[in-house]
């Protein structure tokens, strides 16, 4: 298993604790600093600051994951037709990607979620379609590059059909490491989605249904007095960008 | 000459064609939009009967694509209803755009050069081995730029903020022109924009490694390893074959410099096309905020194009590769 998968693995068993965020709401404890029973503290309304932020992986968690497996499953399925095919096949899967990606990520998003509505499918189907290109390129990439391999032709020597050489050995031996790569840098694409979203505003995840973009917001906005208020979710941020996608944001 | 002028004719159809697929995107993501701008006035209901016809704005998807496409084609994105009402889109998109180029183009810029001199000074492309601490240090700073851009601006701002006003607080300095941000209209405002919108989301460590593999590529082509055994001048000729990489990285970089813009422009409190475009959607101003996603894409695919365009004039194998 992807070494990197674990953190993500931890952050979906914590996200999967149940949470109730109006009954967290404690006006007699406001800004306090961590202690045995809180581990990071409360916020400004008093509410557990670590609790928040595992439930707020749920935010960018859930619509990573959906946000994947529609770039991935596109974008294999794209990938695999113009890098098997080559020719006018691959030169119009890779136009439309071009077209596709000259659509800033963040516009593209956010026009899917306005279209489809700003919850959870919204941002899954926007920031999917911002990462398909990604997919479809890499993978078309790898398969342009592969199909006239040795090992190919010597499968079809021995009478492997064609169908069996791009789905196995080609789609899953030789491309799904490429795949989860891209899976987790799509999670990660997400996850920035989310907090700026919520940073600016409108679309995001509302109030008082956590998210690390909204307690980022909420923590300097109220001027919290407990500093972990917003250093634990940017923390959060940052240890799962660096899991997610490494060597920066995805071109 | 003839091989470069069907070169750069192939090009510019490819522009053509990816511009024209961009705006069709985004012309029908916006006819799919539910609602309309008489939905955010206080009085939009009263009002809805007199303005839909006015507006233009009665009919379902299909009908809202028929129309809007054609327009686009002749770029005629009719008028702001809200932002600006009865102004019309295309000169405010325009000058909007004017505005954000002069945070973007700087940044573009800084962070190619930052990227390409990193990766000079970290030894990649050279022969020679360098320290592990330069390496080190180099991935170290650039690994900061994975920071999201709306971190890295708060983090900016707030930071610089609070910095500032200790300072003020102990005495040590007196109040700056530039203080507080983001209120204040200040070169020192505009310059850490720039600085972060080059800096995080831009990704220094993805532009580090690509620049990092375009010189090594580089210095490993035949003609420079002839160039470097005569002894002749390597800068001129890395200058004139680095051109095309370089365009191509900064044409790569161009749809997240423009989300990035967006998060940029509304931390720092700086207009321009991004701050408008966040406006527009909010008071579901679809003609300008349609206008404006256009300007972007055809942003991002004229950079494309001018980056291929460079390497096809630089580079005599793309001409020859197209041919």
């Amino acid at each position: 298993m992807n070494v990197r998968v674990v953190p993500l693995l931890l952050l979906a068993a914590g996200a999967a604790l149940p949470y109730a965020p109006l009954a967290d709401v404690n006006a007699a404890a406001p800004d306090l600093p961590a202690s045995l029973s809180r581990l990071l503290g409360t916020d400004h309304l008093g509410r557990d600051v670590f609790r928040r932020v595992l439930a707020g992986a749920r935010a960018f968690l859930i619509p990573g994951v959906g946000a994947a497996v529609i770039a991935g499953g596109l974008g294999v399925g794209l990938g695999a037709l113009a890098g098997w095919f080559g020719g006018l096949v691959e030169g119009v899967v890779t136009g439309c990607m071009g077209a596709l990606r000259a659509v800033p990520p963040l516009v593209l998003a956010l026009l899917v979620m306005m279209a489809t509505g700003a919850g959870p499918a919204g941002l899954a189907l926007g920031a999917g379609l911002a990462a398909l290109p990604a997919f479809t390129e890499g993978v078309a990439d790898r398969l342009g590059a592969l199909r006239r391999a040795e090992f190919v032709v010597a499968a079809r020597a021995h009478g492997i059909s064609d169908a069996r050489i791009l789905v196995w050995h080609l789609l899953w031996v030789n491309t799904r490491a490429l795949v989860l790569r891209e899976a987790l840098a799509t999670v990660g694409q997400v996850l920035v989605l989310e907090v700026t979203l919520s940073y600016l505003g409108h679309f995001g995840v509302q109030e008082p249904t956590p998210s690390w973009g909204n307690m980022i917001d909420h923590a300097l906005r109220t001027g919290c007095a407990n500093p972990l208020a917003w250093v634990a979710p940017v923390a959060a941020v940052l240890v799962t960008l660096s899991a997610t996608v490494p060597g920066g944001v995805r071109r | 000459m003839r091989l470069l002028l069907r070169a750069l004719a192939l090009r510019a159809l490819t522009f053509v064609a990816t511009t024209a697929g961009a705006v069709l995107v985004v012309t029908a993501l916006f006819s799919a939009v539910p609602g309309d701008a008489i939905d955010a006035l206080p009085n939009g209901p009263e009002l809805r009967s007199q303005l839909e016809a006015e507006w233009g704005l009665a009919g379902g998807f299909g009908e809202r694509l028929a129309d809007a496409l054609p327009r686009a084609a002749r770029l005629d994105f009719g008028h702001s209803l809200t932002v600006s009402p009865g102004a019309p889109v295309l000169p405010l998109a325009a000058s909007a755009a004017g505005r954000s180029a002069a945070l973007l183009l700087p940044a573009a810029a800084l962070a190619l050069l930052a990227g390409f001199l990193g990766a000079a000074f970290a030894g990649d492309g050279a022969e020679r081995p360098v320290g592990a601490w330069r390496r080190l240090l180099v991935r170290a700073v650039a690994a900061l730029s994975a920071v999201p851009a709306v971190l890295a601006a708060l983090a900016v701002v707030n930071g610089v903020n609070a910095g500032t006003w200790s300072l003020m607080e102990a005495g040590r300095v007196e109040r700056p022109a530039w203080f507080a941000l983001p209120e204040s209209d200040h070169a020192v405002r505009s310059a850490l924009a720039v600085l972060v919108l080059a800096g995080a989301s831009a990704s220094l460590l993805w532009m580090l490694r690509r620049a990092g593999d375009s010189l090594t590529q580089l210095g490993q082509e035949t003609f420079v390893v002839a160039e470097r055994a005569r002894g002749g001048p390597l800068v001129p000729l890395y200058l004139r074959h680095l051109a095309a990489p370089a365009a191509r990285l900064g044409a790569a970089q161009a749809p997240a410099l423009l989300s990035a813009l967006i998060v940029v422009e509304r931390a720092f409190g700086m207009p321009g096309a991004g701050s408008l475009f966040w406006e527009s959607c909010g008071l579901r101003d679809w003609p300008l905020a349609v206008g404006l996603a256009v300007v972007a894409a055809v942003t991002a695919t004229s950079a494309r194009f001018v980056a291929d365009a460079v390497a096809v004039i630089v580079d005599p194998r793309e001409r020859e590769a197209l041919s």
